[in-house]
């Protein structure tokens, strides 16, 4: 027995080391979980507010690309609204016309970024709004130059995101052009997904070969996902190749957000996403029944 | 140790913890070079320090720098390996001056030679096993190399110079 103990006393450092090590893969394997619900990250609220401090005299020094970026933004907003006025007109509105409710169902928060990272093969972004101000896990977020992440998990003061340029993360997409615009049937979606390497580029795939789409061809959020409003811009198209014998493209899209100058973004909130998601989730009839 | 020694060390941990997460945080050299200061204050620990707090403070540093980078567990493996072959390469490195007396872990007690020496193994270990954790896999086995690598001389020479010229 006192050799047992000899033993464990001689080995006391290896053994503090291996045990050391497997809580730290016990963590990394928990921080890879999809919903990790320990407060060990950046949305502790000592750990934000420290961050938040360190990022106020950067915010100081970016005000002047702050300011271009919202001017930016109204030019826009006022395009669009122009845009909408006369569409009201336009359009044939027996064939679709949204009602109200639905047209209406996006809100939106601006919040700051307290801490981001780019250089990561997993990046996420704290932003300074929590559960106290409406947040919840799951809601989409976006900046004035384009599509950000998503909703990871909120204390009551921060909300932690996952941004696009993570390993699991995909984000279903469309491109848009002039040839494609006049068929109204022919659009070309596709689901973007990062690699890991590069934060300004972004991967784009599901796009068959056939469609007619070139380099410079812009890409946004399609109508078929209920996290961001439809067409919220996520790049350019710059690089396009295609394997004779693949269906798909290969596509690179060149990110229309600057993740690394983040300061700003707003989170979407989608009021029928709820409804939406319970009607995808409930149980289906076995046989369609017929008049 | 004595307890002036023990608040001294403390407040080191407190500094390089500081100037990490405000500083070098968001130094960061055309994507691919990173300055893990923090390391510096596992590698200049003192001798006296037992293998055994080496590896539970190295572990704590680790934890404490995964909060503000949002990688839960991926500093803290890595420094905590660090911390239990810091021994092995002090041992290695002084193996000719026989026994350990007088082992005194700084640029004047070791020397320039074995000082970089000392420095480059240790940084080297560490950024390798902190990327290729981060990574997660080898597909990127280029990029994540050359980060590493970038790495290890941004980190040593920062090391070497906060030694020198401000201590």
């Amino acid at each position: 027995m006192s050799q047992l103990f000899r033993l464990i006393l001689q080995a006391r450092n290896f053994l503090l080391f291996i045990l050391l090590e497997i809580a730290c893969f016990y963590l990394i394997q928990k921080n890879n979980g999809y919903w990790g619900v320990l407060a060990f990250d950046t949305t502790n609220t000592y750990v934000a507010q420290t961050l938040a401090w360190s990022n106020s005299w950067r915010n100081y020094w970016s005000l002047f690309d702050q300011n271009e970026a919202l001017q930016a933004e109204n030019a826009t907003l006022r395009q669009e609204n122009a845009k909408y006025a006369q569409w009201v007109g336009a359009v044939n509105r027996k064939v679709y016309a949204p009602d109200s409710l639905f047209a209406q169902r996006f809100s939106f928060t601006t919040a700051k970024v307290v801490n981001s990272s780019v250089d990561l093969t997993d990046n996420y972004i704290t932003i300074d709004k929590g559960t106290k101000h409406g947040m919840r896990v799951g809601m989409g977020v976006i900046s004035p130059t384009g599509v950000v992440g998503q909703i990871m998990s909120c204390s009551e003061n921060y909300s932690r995101v996952y941004s696009i340029l993570h390993s699991s993360y995909t984000l279903s997409a469309e491109v848009i052009n002039a040839s494609l615009r006049q068929e109204p049937n022919a659009n070309a979606l596709g689901i973007a997904k990062w690699d890991g390497q590069d934060p300004r580029l972004i991967q784009l795939t599901t796009i068959d070969r056939f469609k007619p789409i070139v380099k410079g061809d812009s890409v946004v959020t399609s109508e078929q996902n209920a996290i961001f409003p439809a067409g919220i811009p996520v790049g350019k198209i710059i690089r396009i190749s295609s394997v004779p014998d693949e269906a798909f493209y290969k596509i690179v899209v060149a990110l229309s957000t600057d993740f690394r100058n983040l300061r700003y973004v707003y989170v979407v909130d989608n009021r029928l996403k709820e409804e939406q998601d319970r009607l995808e989730q409930a149980p289906v009839a076995t046989t369609p029944s017929r008049p | 140790m004595s307890s002036t020694q023990v608040i001294r060390q403390f407040g080191f941990l407190l500094i390089y913890l500081f100037l990490q997460i405000v500083f070098f945080r968001v130094l960061v050299i055309a994507d691919v070079a990173f300055c893990f200061i923090y390391v510096g204050f596992i590698l200049f620990l003192p001798h006296e320090t037992s293998d055994f707090w080496v590896i539970l403070l190295s572990f704590l540093i680790g934890l404490s720098v995964d909060l503000f980078y949002n990688t839960a567990g991926v500093h803290a493996a890595a420094s905590t390996a660090l911390g239990y072959l810091r021994g092995f390469v002090v041992r290695g490195i002084f193996s000719t001056k026989g026994g350990d007396v007088d082992i005194d872990l700084s640029w004047e007690g070791m020397g320039t030679e074995r000082f970089i020496r000392y420095l480059v193994v240790l940084v080297t270990i560490h950024h390798l096993l902190l990327f290729f954790i981060e990574v997660g896999h080898v597909d990127y086995l280029v990029l994540t190399i050359l980060k590493s690598l970038g790495s290890v001389v941004y980190t040593v020479v920062v090391i070497t110079f906060m030694h020198r010229v401000l201590r």
